[in-house]
């Protein structure tokens, strides 16, 4: 009887808008993060095949699938996509899902503004995508449109601007959001020192985003003004300097950098202690480390650019504060490793993918170093090993921890328990393609093979082929993902306790599954903070 | 919590006294106005700033 009661109000409560209006006129949290997630996921797509078509043309030397501008201009919007079209609002998509549940918030602090955040989106998409239908093809300078290169495509270069200021813009309403919900709508008695670390990288996350994304827009403005204004910002020919949007651009790129892998230190530090059944090792560490690694970030951005040529002094200072970023990563490596130590580990996908997530991203964090080093620089750069590097930071980095992220709260989300063989079969797949496809890049670039090249010499032929199958096959097994996801939402079985993992702690726990459409209605009594708190 | 596109609110925050109906307290939405200015103007700074520090770099 009680229960049926249960049932009635909490039916009342969820009372939400049906049809087209629930979408385009969402002020919900849950749907709004369901929102983002969608669009990231078909951005991923979009950005996936553009990726396989560049590992078809390199498939061997020779090939002539698609013209050199065309190739250009597909690695150019593949890491454009990627970067602003999936990672980042994946990130953003699990934030609105997940910061107000895990704080004891109602909502995000700014909701209509939440709203406006995701649907100007839709539009930079297409606008960025339709420049491969215009006059001179999609731009081809590479993602970091350095000028003067940038500024010789027609019709697409102001498209690409004025796609990056929606973007840009979207992402500050949307850092601003997480702001002010995390600064004032947190539950009584849910100190900052309380806080889960997804919450807390997302906070510094935020205040990244905050500061960085209007140096971009910035920085694009005065392209735009360049070419079509008369202005000599970066152009030497009026007394400007093409380098000044060198340091302008990587005083952004690099906590941009930050900005897509911080949430995912956040994931991984909630996934690890859930399935190792113990409390985070060093919260507070983790916290500080992940605060240092930001301010870190931004006196970093001159190790993008040692080739330029800067003074010795300013190369010393760029590489010591690029080595000093190790110092707080391994805190956390260190961190999470002593978390599973004497553990009572399981191995369900979240975890698996934590696991790989430690191991793969500590690769990408060792070849960073390498690259951090000036002379070694001198010879890595503009290479296939600065490809691979960076790959191996956001694939099996960002990337898996999204996917940890998914498969760990996605019963939450639905109430729905995923097919945990086919989640074992997608991790499996990923984690061995993965690292076919990106390994080799090392060689190749040790080798002197130059990124961003149609073609090339027949002695690279061997190792681009391995990447190449390892590309195919890492794409197609991608597939699995939407599937089991699908299938899930659809028929998965449901999910009777309020949490499906017998280690999870969290405020985002002690609600129903699936999770209510407005949750904590009232903040979290004392006790289920005290209950539910990590720490 | 947040009103629904009726501007209706759950009856979880209208019997919860001086909430109102996005259940934030009165000094929660003086906060909120205020930080959501701090940070836009620090957004703002930061654009016209690097404007400024790019012009008086590039013509020296």
């Amino acid at each position: 009887m009680a229960e049926s009661h249960d049932i009635a109000v909490h039916a009342e409560h969820d009372h939400k808008p049906h049809g087209w209006r629930r979408w385009v006129f969402a002020t919900n949290h849950k749907d709004i993060g369901t929102m983002y997630l969608i669009a990231a996921g078909t951005m991923f797509l979009i950005g996936g095949l553009a990726a396989m078509a560049i590992r078809a043309q390199l498939f061997k030397s020779g090939m002539k699938l698609f013209d050199p501008a065309m190739f250009n201009s597909l690695t150019t919007m593949h890491g454009l996509i990627m970067i602003f079209g999936a990672i980042m609002p994946s990130w953003v998509g699990l934030a609105n899902w997940m910061i107000p549940m895990q704080i004891g918030a109602p909502d995000m602090a700014l909701p209509r503004l939440n709203n406006l955040s995701f649907w100007i989106l839709p539009f930079a998409f297409t606008l960025m995508i339709a420049s491969f239908f215009v006059p001179g093809g999609a731009p081809a300078g590479g993602w970091t449109m350095y000028p003067p290169l940038m500024q010789q495509f027609g019709d697409s270069f102001p498209m690409l601007i004025f796609a990056i200021h929606l973007m840009g813009i979207s992402s500050i309403l949307g850092a601003i959001n997480v702001v002010v919900t995390i600064m004032n709508l947190r539950a009584p008695g849910m100190s900052l020192l309380r806080m889960p670390l997804f919450v807390w990288t997302w906070l510094i996350t935020a205040y990244l985003l905050i500061a960085v994304m209007p140096v971009l827009a910035g920085a694009v403005t005065m392209q735009l003004t360049d070419h079509f204004f008369g202005t000599s910002f970066f152009n030497a020919a009026g007394g400007g300097d093409p380098v000044l949007f060198l340091h302008v651009f990587w005083f952004f790129g690099h906590p941009e950098v930050y900005i897509l892998i911080l949430p995912a230190f956040g994931v991984i530090s909630e996934i690890i202690p859930t399935f190792s059944r113990k409390p985070l090792f060093g919260y507070e560490a983790m916290v500080y480390a992940t605060a240092s690694i930001a301010f870190l970030s931004f006196i970093v951005w001159g190790h993008h650019m040692f080739t330029v040529g800067m003074p010795v002094a300013a190369q010393m200072f760029f590489m010591l504060s690029t080595m000093l970023i190790a110092v707080p990563t391994g805190v956390k490596v260190f961190n999470w490793t002593a978390t599973m130590w004497r553990g009572s580990l399981s191995f369900e996908p979240p975890m698996l993918f934590a696991i790989a997530f430690l191991f793969l991203f500590s690769i990408g964090g060792f070849s960073g170093l390498m690259l951090a080093l000036v002379p070694s620089d001198y010879q890595y750069h503009g290479t296939y090993f600065v490809v691979a590097h960076f790959h191996y930071v956001l694939v099996p980095g960002a990337v898996f921890a999204i996917f940890g992220a998914v498969y760990y709260w996605l019963p939450k989300w639905c109430g729905r328990m995923y097919d945990m063989r086919l989640a074992k079969w997608h991790f499996w797949l990923s984690v061995i393609f993965v690292n076919v496809l990106f390994f080799p890049q090392h060689f190749l670039g040790l080798a002197g093979m130059p990124r961003r090249i149609p073609d090339y010499a027949p002695q690279f032929t061997d190792w681009n082929m391995v990447s190449s199958i390892g590309g195919f096959i890492f794409g197609a097994s991608q597939v699995l993902f939407p599937y089991i996801v699908w299938k899930c939402v659809r028929s998965g079985k449901p999910v009777e306790a309020n949490s499906p993992w017998d280690g999870a702690h969290g405020l985002e726990w002690e609600l129903p599954s699936p999770a209510p459409y407005h949750s904590w209605t009232t903040p979290p009594s004392a006790a289920v903070l005290a209950h539910g708190a990590e720490h | 919590m947040a009103p629904n596109i009726e501007g209706e609110a759950p009856a979880g925050a209208q019997s919860a006294g001086r909430r109102d109906a996005r259940g934030l307290t009165a000094s929660q939405r003086r906060n909120v106005r205020i930080t959501t200015w701090v940070m836009s103007l620090i957004a703002l700074a930061f654009y016209i700033g690097f404007i400024v520090l790019t012009v008086s770099r590039a013509h020296r």
